[in-house]
């Protein structure tokens, strides 16, 4: 029998009330729940009691997950904010425009990893409708999440960006965003900054490998390889490499090399590097073990707004430990990433 | 008024420097951009509150000629329009600077 999971967004009040109440498979589906609920209930208890953070979230509405809902609309050139033209809505046939087409895929990869691997439901993880905005602005080299549910996609001007539809990891980066700031709420600026950018480079491209089937040795661990224009050929950056995307690329690789009052985009580089030498280190799939790893950093409630790489990196390791034992090889690989770019744990 | 024009950040994270000279712009245009240049305090720079969004793009524009000293750093979401036409123009022909600093 097919089971729907609920998951653990809902109080267990409702739950026994769904069991009691409900047709045989929700019944079944909140039984289940009901007895994961409390075994992660249990282990938030024990993790808020060692961190001193908070052990409930609120709740806003219930819904089963595993469904996006995408609308995708086409804003005309215009630099509107708001959507304009609705184009293709969730379960709608593919347009004639294939911007429109890429744009509804890229949202739907990204929904499909965060549920696959988290059983995150959406970016709010309660079912927030993806809306994306394509063809913004005229020759608009840029895309971005405007921290108010919609994805901004410009067409690109050919020479710093293409169609930037085209991304999957770009896609993922920018709903990060979203993700991130419904968990961590990082502030845009300094190392915190830095950390929210390379969180959306490390999850964009997770949402790349994981629709495309690669393992961390089949991957190229690049960021914006398929929207690059021709000044910045090969890619944006480069996860394996930093500093060694494209002829223009400045990103350090460790704190060696750390640029102080650097752009938020260039200090990322030791991040990604860190979650790249863990990943490679593990081996198999960049989301089996190291993905889970900075998901759960992402959304410890200790993390704060205002973290340092060091702060960061302390609570991966410490969710190595939770997650796999104090003496995994995951959490020895955690070391080795954060040693590789010379943060001290 | 020939103006110097950097645009930073934006998801790319690369610098384009691009000068300009706004004679170069329509007529109307031109004059909509003077004004405004002009009315920045000489020698006052203003740093801009934190960007609207992540990935936005940040604009330092600087007045190179006979209002030297004059400049100004806004976030794309504050770039009036009477700069807009400027802003645009020095892009396109910008050229990609290694993005070091913000």
């Amino acid at each position: 029998m097919h089971r729907i999971p609920l998951y653990c967004i809902l109080p267990p009040d409702l739950l026994d009330r769904l069991a009691r109440t409900g047709t045989e498979e929700v019944r079944n589906a909140a039984l289940d729940t009901l007895a994961l609920d409390q075994l992660f209930r249990l282990t938030r208890v024990e993790s808020a009691a060692r961190s001193g953070g908070r052990t409930a979230r609120p709740v806003t509405f219930a819904r089963i997950g595993g469904q996006p809902q995408r609308t995708i609309y086409d804003q005309g050139h215009t630099t509107t904010q708001t959507p304009r033209k609705p184009v293709r809505t969730e379960g709608q046939r593919a347009s004639r425009d294939k911007s429109v087409n890429q744009a509804y895929d890229g949202l739907g990869a990204t929904y499909t990893y965060y549920w696959a691997v988290f059983q995150r439901d959406s970016i709010d993880g309660q079912g927030m409708p993806l809306l994306g905005l394509v063809h913004y602005g005229r020759n608009y080299d840029n895309a971005f999440w405007d921290n108010a549910g919609h994805m901004f996609f410009g067409d690109g001007d050919g020479r710093i960006l293409t169609d930037t539809t085209a991304g999957l990891d770009v896609i993922g980066h920018e709903l990060t965003h979203g993700v991130t700031q419904h968990e961590a709420n990082l502030v845009y600026s300094g190392q915190s900054g830095a950390l929210n950018e390379s969180i959306s480079d490390v999850f964009g491209v997770q949402v790349k490998q994981y629709a495309l089937k690669q393992n961390v040795t089949t991957a190229d661990w690049l960021i914006g390889a398929d929207i690059v224009g021709s000044a910045l050929k090969p890619a944006l950056r480069s996860m394996k490499a930093p500093g060694q995307a494209n002829p223009h690329d400045t990103q350090p690789a460790d704190m060696d090399h750390y640029v102080p009052g650097g752009d938020v985009h260039i200090n990322s580089g030791i991040p990604n590097h860190a979650f790249y030498v863990v990943a490679t280190t593990l081996g198999g799939n960049a989301w089996d073990a190291a993905g889970p790893i900075w998901y759960d950093t992402v959304c410890d409630p200790t993390l704060r707004p205002d973290a340092t790489f060091q702060q960061f990196a302390g609570l991966t390791l410490r969710h190595a430990q939770i997650r796999y034992g104090a003496t995994s090889t995951q959490a020895d690989g955690v070391r080795a990433g954060w040693d590789a770019v010379k943060v001290t744990l | 008024m020939r103006v110097e024009v950097i645009r930073s950040g934006g998801l790319a994270g690369v610098r384009l420097h691009g000068v300009f000279d706004t004679g170069e712009l329509p007529a109307d245009a031109a004059a909509r951009a003077d004004a405004w240049l002009r009315s920045l305090a000489a020698g006052g720079s203003s740093s801009p509150g934190p960007p609207a969004h992540p990935d936005a793009f940040q604009y330092h524009m600087r007045v190179l000629d006979q209002d030297q000293g004059r400049s100004v750093t806004l976030n794309e979401s504050d770039v009036p329009d009477s700069l807009r036409e400027l802003v645009n123009a020095a892009v396109a022909r910008g050229e990609v600077v290694d993005g070091r600093s913000s």
